[in-house]
């Protein structure tokens, strides 16, 4: 298994995203970036756990040139090598590993607790915070340091609950025996929006409702850290305690995780929420399920077997395909949102 | 006719979740909110859909869809609520755009709640989307 030193040297390693499992019939590497499962003979499997990074390919100790180039032609056509360098590009996102993890899975007893405090923790702290706020009020008088406040909420508030978003994610995942944590990085998705990332493996995860959490985890933790700053809100009101005087950045932190939520939560590819609905309806992706549902309204031939075999079902399909692409505009949406901000304070 | 009576009962279980959760969302002050409209609401919904007959192996693309239904108004009144309180002195069209922005967050929220609670009803049935 690699780490990020390895993909920092001058030759190609095996690829952290690749797992070998032994089964019946000999070696089975499970790509996760391809999601296909591809049986390799045992001295091919050697020579791909012999790949770190740090000599060349084609003169490995114990094998052949020949040997060398056909294995390196295979598993590099598969996908299952990691070429020196970081980036990983797929046409709609950039990824940037910053921690590749050595051991990818683990029995500890700690995700387990950390996971089962969010899940039962992350409603009620929600909901009291916002009690909290309903009921007492928030008084905001003359704040002192006004502009390192702001600055601090939008860099702790946002940096923060992304940095602990995809904590959570990544504990929820490792909660389960069978979830494997296959790094974390930073992103840049569709070319605008920077982000953080953990990727996740749930491949032999067998609960539905277990991967449901995991996709779900970070919004949860979005939730319980804007309420417990609600709370400490709410509690620093009168100016007492050592946080009184950060009372702006608590509120714009509380701001910014709320947007996280309100952001992850809708059904945009890609999104949280999008990966969550997959799960619930049993899908890939519900995008491209909603999207070749949609392709087969194109053709009156298409459309009218459609009909005859799915009946008034397919007309309810056809209708949470329609809601699931109408997501779909939520990032164009916010964009003219930012853009039309922008223009008002100009003009106002 | 039968037909007919399926599609009435659609009707009716969905409109009354619809009205029982804008009146939910209405309620939402610094009083409260009336939380049994919401878990009376999300009740119709699923009686309705478990009632309904040519629902029946198909139950989570009908939460979806009736659930988008019915909480439209809602969605509506509280993605104008917050727009109201927190963007005031904005521009228009920047509230109308945030406005649909958060409608359709409040919109996932509630759909994924009402299919995590349809996947534990109607477990391992009606999750095809064809």
């Amino acid at each position: 298994m690699n780490s990020i030193e390895d993909i920092r040297k001058d030759y190609p390693s095996m690829a952290n995203w690749v797992i070998l499992k032994r089964g019946r019939n000999g070696i089975i590497a499970r790509n996760c970036l391809t999601d296909r499962e591809i049986p390799l003979s045992d001295r091919e499997a050697k020579y791909l756990k012999s790949l770190d990074g740090s000599g060349n390919q084609y003169h490995v100790d114990g094998f052949s040139e020949r040997e060398c180039m056909e294995f390196y032609r295979h598993l590099s056509s598969e996908r299952m090598v990691r070429r020196s360098g970081f980036n990983l590009a797929d046409g709609k996102t950039v990824m940037r590993p910053v921690y590749i993890p050595r051991r990818k899975r683990t029995r500890s007893v700690i995700p387990k607790i950390l996971n089962f405090l969010l899940l039962v923790s992350f409603l009620p702290v929600f909901l009291y915070g916002v009690y909290l706020i309903c009921h007492e009020g928030v008084l905001f008088g003359r704040e002192d340091h006004f502009f390192l406040n702001i600055v601090l909420g939008e860099v702790f508030g946002l940096g923060g609950g992304m940095v602990l978003h995809e904590a959570a994610h990544a504990i929820a995942c490792l909660s389960d025996r069978n979830g494997r944590w296959l790094e974390a990085g930073i992103m840049i998705r569709w070319r605008i929006i920077p982000g953080a990332y953990v990727w996740l493996d749930t491949g032999d995860i067998k609960s539905r409702m277990k991967k449901i959490q995991i996709n779900m985890a970070g919004i949860e933790m979005n939730l319980l850290l804007a309420g417990i700053l609600m709370i400490g809100l709410v509690n620093t009101r009168y100016g007492v305690g050592f946080l009184a005087p950060w009372r702006t950045a608590m509120l714009y932190a509380v701001v910014m995780n709320l947007s996280l939520v309100l952001f992850n939560v809708s059904f945009a590819e890609g999104l949280d929420g999008e990966h969550t609905i997959s799960e619930i309806f049993g899908k890939d992706s519900m995008v491209d399920a909603a999207k070749a549902n949609i392709r087969q309204m194109v053709h009156r031939k298409d459309r009218r077997a459609y009909f005859a075999r799915t009946g008034i079902n397919g007309a309810a399909n056809l209708c949470v395909s329609a809601v699931i692409l109408g997501f779909q505009l939520m990032l164009p949406l916010l964009i003219a949102a930012d853009i039309s901000m922008w223009i008002g304070d100009f003009i106002l | 006719m039968k037909m007919k009576v399926q599609i009435f009962k659609m009707i009716l279980g969905t409109g009354a979740a619809g009205w029982l959760f804008f009146d939910a969302a209405e309620s939402v002050s610094r009083y409260g909110i009336r939380w049994w409209n919401l878990l009376l609401g999300a009740a119709v919904l699923f009686g309705t859909v478990g009632s309904v007959k040519f629902m029946r192996g198909a139950e989570s693309v009908w939460v979806f869809l009736l659930s988008a239904i019915a909480f439209m108004a809602a969605d509506v009144r509280m993605a104008a609520g917050v727009v109201n309180v927190l963007l005031d002195g904005y521009l228009g069209v920047t509230k109308v755009l945030l406005g649909i922005v958060a409608g359709m967050s409040f919109l996932a929220a509630e759909e994924i709640v009402m299919g995590v609670i349809a996947g534990g009803i109607w477990s391992g049935k009606g999750c095809e989307v064809n």
